[in-house]
């Protein structure tokens, strides 16, 4: 296998992985680039597809699936020159992932791949009664001042506005975004839908959604996981899924 | 592995191939921590924590090639902090001295492990079981279709 793009966009779907996982398989095939799978304590999972297209060459042959420690890649994007090319090349029989980063000068690493998993992205269903496309932003604001606060943030979904609730020991914060600043359509199947989710891992997801995209598209429904995605048309979508919090 | 409570957050503490990692509870990721934490984890040890130096996070890590004779200043910071957490939980056994490491003694694992566990459980700690949900959560494998 031999494929090349540019650094950027390698860079920000491996952020958007190495969020929630540590270890990932990574799917080349006719599409695209497709990774992500569900974090050890099941309450978060992320998909992330870089389509075909972006790549400058793509030779994949049939099928391939590579597992490999994220944060070994992630490592040298992280220091990686901002602009650049990157090209993936795969020894199957070594299962030697060899990743070229072409800037002013080039850099080879030959990363050690693991034994090789299949991928699993199971379909979540969801309860949405709120969706909402929001600017980026803002929410990722939101979110961080919140957490500073609490670890839990209840999302209210109104027929025109989106309230996000902290409840902290001493600070009671209200977050409300409403058309056209801070959000940019609504969806709302309920005159208010409530839900609790935790404030640590959206601060992580929201901000690497953030890096992809300046608007994302978010829905949640009672006692049902929050989906958000994060999109460059024909090019990169992430997409994360967080389990609820029961409130007591 | 171990769980502590600091500021109302949940963190599991592991031992693995002789090094220390530190994981917020509800991720999938041992990772970075900030210093404050590390000061916190010294404080439940019992402990000081203080060296010139400090880079601003700090990893708690275990290097397996800890060296003798060289200036902690001049080792890569996971080993130093390495060092100064092993010391803290092994003050008996002087491993720096004047900024020195002075003693490469790889300390076992087990032993280590049962010290931190014997010294964290004056606090409140609890036996994590690596990929439990924790309990404030519904579980995504209940919203799995198939």
């Amino acid at each position: 296998m031999k494929v090349k793009t540019d650094i950027e966009t390698i860079r920000r779907a491996l952020n958007a992985l190495q969020v929630i996982l540590s270890e990932a398989t990574i799917s080349f095939n006719s599409e695209g680039m497709l990774t992500g799978g569900i974090d050890a304590t099941k309450t978060t999972m992320v998909r992330v597809m870089i389509h075909s297209s972006v790549f400058e060459n793509y030779q994949i042959g049939s099928q391939l699936d590579i597992t490999l420690y994220v944060l070994d890649l992630w490592k040298i994007l992280k220091k990686s020159p901002p602009k650049g090319a990157i090209e993936l090349n795969y020894d199957e029989e070594k299962r030697l992932l060899e990743v070229v980063v072409m800037s002013e000068y080039m850099s080879r690493y030959k990363l050690r791949t693991l034994e090789t998993k299949s991928l699993q992205l199971p379909k979540i269903s969801m309860k949405s009664a709120w969706a909402g496309k929001l600017i980026s932003k803002h929410f990722s604001e939101a979110i961080n001042e919140i957490s500073s606060y609490t670890n839990e943030i209840q999302f209210i979904g109104e027929k025109d506005k989106l309230i996000l609730h902290g409840m902290g020991e001493t600070v009671e914060v209200d977050k409300v975004f409403t058309k056209p600043m801070a959000i940019l359509e609504i969806d709302a199947k309920a005159d208010k839908t409530s839900a609790y989710y935790s404030a640590e891992h959206l601060m992580q997801i929201v901000d690497a959604g953030l890096k992809v995209s300046d608007i994302m598209l978010l829905s949640f429904g009672e006692n049902s996981p929050m989906y958000m995605n994060s999109t460059i048309p024909a090019k990169l979508k992430v997409e994360y899924w967080v389990a609820p919090r029961k409130h007591v | 592995m171990m769980k502590i409570r600091y500021k109302n957050k949940t963190f599991n503490l592991r031992i693995s191939r002789g090094g220390f990692k530190i994981q917020r509870e509800g991720s999938d990721r041992w990772e970075y921590v900030k210093k404050e934490y590390i000061i916190k984890l010294c404080s439940l040890l019992n402990a000081t924590f203080g060296y010139k130096n400090q880079p601003g996070r700090l990893k708690l890590n275990i290097a397996l090639d800890r060296r003798e004779g060289i200036p902690l200043t001049k080792q890569r910071p996971i080993i130093w902090n390495t060092a100064i957490i092993t010391n803290c939980l092994f003050p008996e056994q002087t491993l720096i001295e004047d900024g020195y490491i002075v003693s490469s003694d790889i300390l076992k694992t087990e032993e280590l492990e049962e010290r931190m566990k014997e010294m964290l459980l004056k606090e409140e700690v609890v036996v994590n079981v690596k990929g439990k949900i924790p309990e404030e959560y519904i579980s995504l494998t209940e919203f799995m279709e198939g």
